[in-house]
């Protein structure tokens, strides 16, 4: 073997031996289940896909709310409704089904969703009329001290069915004409009130049975037509605080037989109102008990008929001294929520032209924009609840 | 069926079979709606989702769509008034009161879901005059009208006038 034969083989054999270093096998691989994310505290639950474009097949996105990933999903099946248990350990899926996907028998049912892994534990099968709605936290809500489940319903005729925590048994269906809306007291497993459009509220007491056990509407607290309450109220201890059309603060008390509200106010000052800054969006509101501040969707040039129009700003009202505290630009926000903690933070729903749907972080106090996720996270992007 | 809902059907044709006799809606209206005891001030009411001058149907500033909230059959295989073919009118509807520009006058507009099949995915529009939320369930565009129907599946939205409001 000649010199220049020797060494090519020896470059050759090099060679090889670099790329079967560089081929050699990856290591075997499991599928499996990958485990969720412990909750933080800043774990977003966001009803994506909902109705009317998607009217089937509505989902609920869990999402990591410091980084914008989505951890998981769970079925909201058609205008479905959903609400985390006072312990977290629960999510409450109140939806219904059909059985040939769009046509057939339906179903309504009451989905009882392990928050730890995403999978339904058990279920309450419900009478078919849940009210099939565009979503608000206001029409599945858990009673004080956690013992029953309180389902809107409507035919259009409007009832409240009364689940019994301990057995997942429905226990009674409660007659709320013309009311809609579920408020529960915040002292009493068996009281709730609803809003009626003759600008009322109707509380209803029930006993263990689900039985009725007394009604007491109270006096006028707003004006449907002139400004109408927002459906959406945020609780602040034994109070709830709603918004209207025009921006004024109700803040109803509904722990007693008869719901009691204090002197309405505005946080909307003359040169805002002159512009005609009004609140909109869908659930366009968040309290925050550890900062005091209450936060609103906003949008300028406000009229009749302007009411869900997303949020051009988000303003920050402090709740004891009736003024804002501040405001931030928004892209749309239609959904608010705030985060349980000293330091809140603020978490938005977005949607406008060439955002389909996406989520903004903020610091509670400041406004400062933390984080935002890519625009098209959501597919409209809907109800919000943080954990 | 209920019997609020054999009620409201009842009521439902009841006012269809009267629609030339203006009083009588527009009693109605003013108990329904409540739009008519507002007089028709010349500002503008729609926030610029729908044009009162505006007449094609197939857009979502048409004047007859001030409270639609919904998907147009006109792009789903129906029409402005027709459901597709396959689907089934809701039982129930929600009413809306709309200017129209031309003859200054407002009409009470029905809105009615067809029902029965998955969302139809096209043409959706958006508006609220005077729309309010659902403790004022007859003038109430967030819920899905075909609860009533045995297919309850909400497909797409048509509109029809009813009678004159004021």
């Amino acid at each position: 073997m000649s010199p220049r034969t020797r060494l090519a083989a020896g470059v050759a054999a090099v060679l090889a031996l670099v790329a079967r270093a560089a081929w050699a096998d990856l290591p075997i691989e499991h599928t499996g289940v990958a485990q969720l994310k412990p909750d933080n505290g800043h774990r977003l639950y966001i009803v994506d896909k909902f109705p009317p474009a998607h009217a089937i097949d509505s989902r609920i996105h869990v999402i990591d709310g410091d980084t914008f990933a989505i951890l998981g999903q769970m079925s909201n099946g058609s205008f479905g409704s959903f609400a985390i248990s006072a312990d977290h350990k629960t999510l409450f899926n109140a939806t219904t089904f059909f059985s040939r996907g769009d046509h057939g028998a339906r179903t309504d049912v009451v989905e009882y969703y392990d928050t730890s892994t995403l999978i339904p534990r058990s279920e309450t099968l419900l009478a078919p009329k849940r009210a099939m709605t565009n979503q608000y936290s206001v029409f599945l809500v858990e009673s004080a001290g956690a013992k029953y489940l309180l389902v809107q319903n409507a035919t259009p005729a409007t009832s409240v069915s009364v689940i019994d925590l301990s057995t997942k048994a429905v226990l009674s269906e409660i007659e709320t004409a013309g009311c809609f809306g579920i408020y529960a007291s915040s002292k009493l497993p068996g009281r709730f009130a609803t809003l009626c459009g003759d600008g009322t509220a109707l509380t209803v007491d029930f006993d263990t049975h689900g039985k009725e056990v007394g009604r007491r509407r109270s006096s006028t607290l707003f004006d449907p037509d002139k400004d109408a309450l927002f459906i959406t109220g945020v609780k602040m201890g034994e109070r709830t605080l709603f918004i209207s059309f025009l921006g004024n603060v109700h803040s109803i008390d509904f722990s007693g037989d008869v719901a009691k509200q204090d002197t309405p106010w505005s946080f909307i000052g003359a040169a805002d109102k002159a512009a005609r800054w009004r609140p909109g969006g869908y659930g366009n509101i968040a309290y925050s008990p550890f900062n005091g501040q209450l936060y609103v969707g906003m949008h300028p040039n406000g009229v009749e008929g302007s009411h869900k129009t997303p949020a051009e700003e988000i303003w920050k009202v402090d709740v004891a001294r009736h003024v804002v505290t501040g405001r931030v630009k928004s892209d749309g926000a239609n959904y608010l929520q705030v985060s349980k903690e000293a330091h809140p933070l603020l978490f938005s729903v977005n949607v406008k032209e060439g955002i389909q749907g996406s989520v903004t972080r903020y610091d509670g106090d400041t406004l400062k924009v933390l984080g935002t996720s890519k625009p098209d996270l959501l597919e409209g992007g809907g109800p919000i609840w943080v954990e | 069926m209920s019997l609020f809902d054999r009620t409201a059907e009842k009521a439902s044709r009841t006012l269809a079979r009267r629609t030339s006799r203006r009083g009588v809606l527009s009693t109605l209206g003013r108990l329904f709606v409540g739009g008519a005891l507002m007089p028709l001030l010349p500002i503008d009411r729609t926030y610029g989702r729908t044009d009162p001058h505006q007449t094609d149907a197939t857009q979502c500033d048409y004047w007859k769509y001030c409270a639609m909230d919904g998907q147009l059959c006109s792009c789903c295989g129906g029409t402005g008034t027709q459901c597709p073919p396959g689907t089934e009118v809701s039982k129930v509807s929600w009413v809306g009161t709309c200017l129209n520009a031309h003859d200054g006058k407002s009409y009470l507009v029905s809105y009615s879901d067809c029902c029965g099949r998955s969302s139809c995915g096209q043409c959706y529009c958006s508006a609220n005059v005077r729309e309010r939320p659902g403790y004022e369930m007859a003038i109430h565009n967030d819920v899905n009208w075909c609860m009533a129907n045995s297919q309850s599946s909400y497909h797409c939205t048509v509109s029809v006038i009813v009678g004159v409001a004021g």
